[in-house]
């Protein structure tokens, strides 16, 4: 379907331009839903696919990738030629292919990274909610020291919260980890 | 070591994903909408993990609300139900049951109550070229008119500005068969 048309969400049927008023409540004329749109310039955009330029002179550089098709930039990463078609920009970088998918292995392109494991959250849960049945934090305090240890340096949710899950986890499983050690001190000894 | 700077914005609204049919739904996800400096982030968390989708400021064609029904049913409902309690405890004659029962109806009418101030509930959707993606956060209108507040600015700033009338003449260029009348609604 063309990309410039806007479609009802409940329908699909195309909204006409006639029923684009900004920040309105409208009908639409389809289904009766009651709907409200908000189209901006990016709509009225189209699609440019860049090709890669076949070589004009057999010695002129070519794509590392493509050996056929003339050279367009230099990759960031490694330095290999690239075509248009290998060229990828990220934040303003170009990149191929093999840097591109070794950076976001290593997280180096914060843009691409998609999910993330929250450890900083996963500890203090593991820390405190075993608290609830007071015997399960033997298990959960070691576990959740543990987690605090390995995972210190990981980073916490993208939207950038602290880390104070992660100290608080540590600090309830010392804490728990001294009570359980006193506990049985107290019992061997009386 | 100085602090470095929040990247991210929290736009209103909260909401989950659901999954399955009318009768029988799964909450799959809590999602929140975060503003960065050049892309809008819808954030995913389903336990202790989190999944991001980025929609770039130059690439957002339209954002889509509907209102639906959701709210007035459902207040409908636990309104019903708070009055049913209410109505039960007036016939019980053991104090302990009717104290009971006037609990559970305060909470229905309490709910009843948050659901109401909460207001209207609608489904987002939000739109590039290639795709077109709900936004579970923006699930009442007033967070997403609210949402919408702080994200036209961003979207005008990237994009520049054009008037609804401006940018209507412009599709209708593009695509002239737009410029007939739109056809009649369905029965």
């Amino acid at each position: 379907m063309e990309s410039s048309l806007v479609t009802c969400s409940k329908c699909q049927a195309i909204l006409w331009p006639s029923q684009l008023p900004t920040g309105e409540l409208t009908s639409c004329v389809s289904c009766g839903s009651v709907v409200m749109v908000e189209v901006f310039p990016a709509i009225l955009h189209s699609h440019v696919v860049m090709l890669p330029e076949p070589l004009l002179v057999e010695n002129e550089s070519n794509c590392f990738y493509h050996p056929t098709k003339k050279a367009a930039i230099v990759c960031e990463g490694c330095g290999r030629f690239l075509c248009a078609l290998c060229d990828l920009e990220v934040n303003g970088r170009h990149v191929c292919p093999a840097c591109l998918e070794s950076g976001q292995k290593k997280s180096k392109f914060k843009d691409l990274e998609n999910s993330r494991v929250l450890w900083d959250r996963l500890s203090f849960a593991v820390a405190v909610f075993p608290l609830l049945f007071l015997w399960t934090s033997i298990i959960g305090a070691p576990i959740a020291l543990f987690l605090v240890w390995r995972y210190r340096k990981a980073p916490c949710s993208i939207t950038g919260k602290s880390n104070l899950s992660f100290i608080l986890a540590g600090i309830f499983a010392v804490l728990e980890i001294g009570a359980w050690t006193l506990a049985l001190l107290f019992y061997l000894t009386r | 070591m100085a602090k470095t700077p929040n990247e991210y914005h929290r736009l209103p609204g909260q909401g989950r994903r659901v999954e399955g049919s009318r009768l029988i739904s799964v909450s799959r996800s809590a999602c929140s909408l975060w503003l960065g400096g050049d892309h809008l982030l819808l954030v995913d968390r389903v336990g202790y993990a989190e999944t991001y989708k980025r929609f770039y400021f130059r690439d957002i064609q339209a954002v889509t609300i509907r209102k639906t029904n959701n709210a007035t049913t459902t207040s409908a409902v636990l309104g019903l139900m708070a009055l049913v309690s209410f109505v039960w405890a007036l016939n019980v004659a053991n104090l302990p049951g009717r104290v009971t029962l006037w609990i559970i109806g305060g909470g229905f009418a309490l709910i009843t109550l948050l659901n109401l101030w909460r207001g209207p509930t609608c489904v987002t959707h939000i739109k590039t070229s290639v795709q077109m993606e709900q936004l579970p956060p923006w699930n009442r209108l007033r967070a997403a008119r609210q949402g919408m507040g702080k994200l036209r600015p961003q979207l005008i700033q990237a994009q520049g500005a054009f008037s609804p009338d401006e940018l209507k003449a412009k599709l209708v260029e593009r695509l002239p068969w737009l410029s007939q009348n739109p056809p009649a609604a369905s029965t």
